[in-house]
């Protein structure tokens, strides 16, 4: 984030502390793709994401007057979600599933029901590679790839070192990588 | 086995995020702002019921503890009249009110047995007295007693 981004951030939560709503509004738009990925990448739901980035954000806007440094607030604000998904995870709430994964089959309005097969098959792939790497790994690599943060953005956020975070991004990238091989008749 | 070269993975993972998340990006300012309108009409509701009820209770206080507008003190009793003066006319209103008989039944008087008749009687008398614009009206209760000689012979 540039200097004329962070004044813009710190005037948006002091005029949203002042009570102008559309000011939080602003500051929601410039932060839902990190708190959204950082979601994901703790409960790995993205329906579940939605859901505790929108209870984040009701808490974000009765507590701005407790965040001290109004230029951090993405990363309170992802501290605030981050706590409300362990708090979620807590719950054990019954398992969700994307509702193309919960119709089995291949809707009959879809033109290419083989293409979307292999969609949902891949999805499936990708969902399950994810889920073998730890939770810290995962939101990294949400990060980057979601919201195209940079090495240094993502260990504010995170609380790790650009150097942290690119061996994680490493690692990650390559674990994936092993897992979503393909196997190619050549 | 072939692996996904870089760009591949890339690709791949750049859209399954973007496919997954994107359509819930929406829902965080829209959640925000159906709160503010569900707080806003609960505020406009208990402000409205808040000015009902401190309405109400001024109106009961208003009505319980009297008329702003001061009584004008009344005159003294020894100023008002109780009888009428001598420049008074004739009474206005006669009326009197009178009971059934009751018996009372056999009695001694002087060792003469009697029978006994009791009656009541409201007396109200109302005057005007032109001079003094003053209207008196008296009540007076009476009772009657009759006695009756009963022959013995």
């Amino acid at each position: 984030m540039t200097c004329a981004d962070q004044l813009a951030v710190e005037e948006l939560v002091h005029r949203a502390r002042r009570g102008e709503a559309s000011s939080f509004e602003e500051l929601l738009r410039r932060h839902e793709r990190l708190a959204l990925g950082i979601a994901y990448g703790v409960l790995q739901d993205s329906q579940l994401a939605g859901d505790v980035v929108q209870d984040a954000a009701l808490k974000a806007w009765q507590k701005l007057g407790a965040l001290s440094q109004p230029a951090s607030f993405g990363s309170w604000f992802c501290g605030i979600v981050r706590n409300l998904c362990v708090d979620q995870r807590r719950r054990k709430a019954a398992p969700t599933c994307d509702i193309v994964y919960a119709a089995g089959r291949p809707d009959a309005k879809v033109l290419d029901p083989a293409g979307e097969l292999d969609r949902t098959e891949t999805r499936r792939q990708i969902d399950r590679a994810l889920a073998s790497l730890d939770e810290t790994t995962r939101c990294v690599v949400v990060l980057r790839y979601y919201d195209n943060l940079s090495s240094r953005e993502i260990g504010e956020v995170m609380g790790l070192s650009p150097a942290a975070v690119d061996m994680r991004l490493m690692r990650g990238r390559a674990a994936l990588k092993e897992k979503l091989s393909l196997e190619v008749c050549e | 086995m072939k692996q996904r070269s870089d760009e591949e993975l890339d690709a791949l993972l750049g859209e399954h995020f973007r496919e997954s998340l994107e359509p819930h990006r929406a829902r965080v300012v829209d959640g925000f702002v159906r709160h503010l309108h569900r707080r806003r009409v609960w505020r406009i509701g208990l402000a409205t019921a808040a000015a009902a009820v401190l309405t109400i209770t001024a109106l009961v206080a208003l009505e319980r503890f009297g008329a702003v507008q001061p009584r004008q003190l009344p005159r003294s009793i020894a100023s008002l009249p109780t009888s009428p003066s001598e420049e008074a006319v004739s009474p206005i209103m006669h009326q009197a009110s009178w009971s059934r008989f009751q018996d009372d039944g056999m009695r001694l008087v002087d060792d003469v047995p009697v029978r006994q008749f009791r009656r009541q009687v409201v007396e109200e008398i109302q005057w005007y007295d032109p001079a003094s614009s003053a209207t008196v009206r008296t009540t007076v209760p009476r009772q009657q007693i009759i006695l009756i000689g009963v022959r013995t012979d």
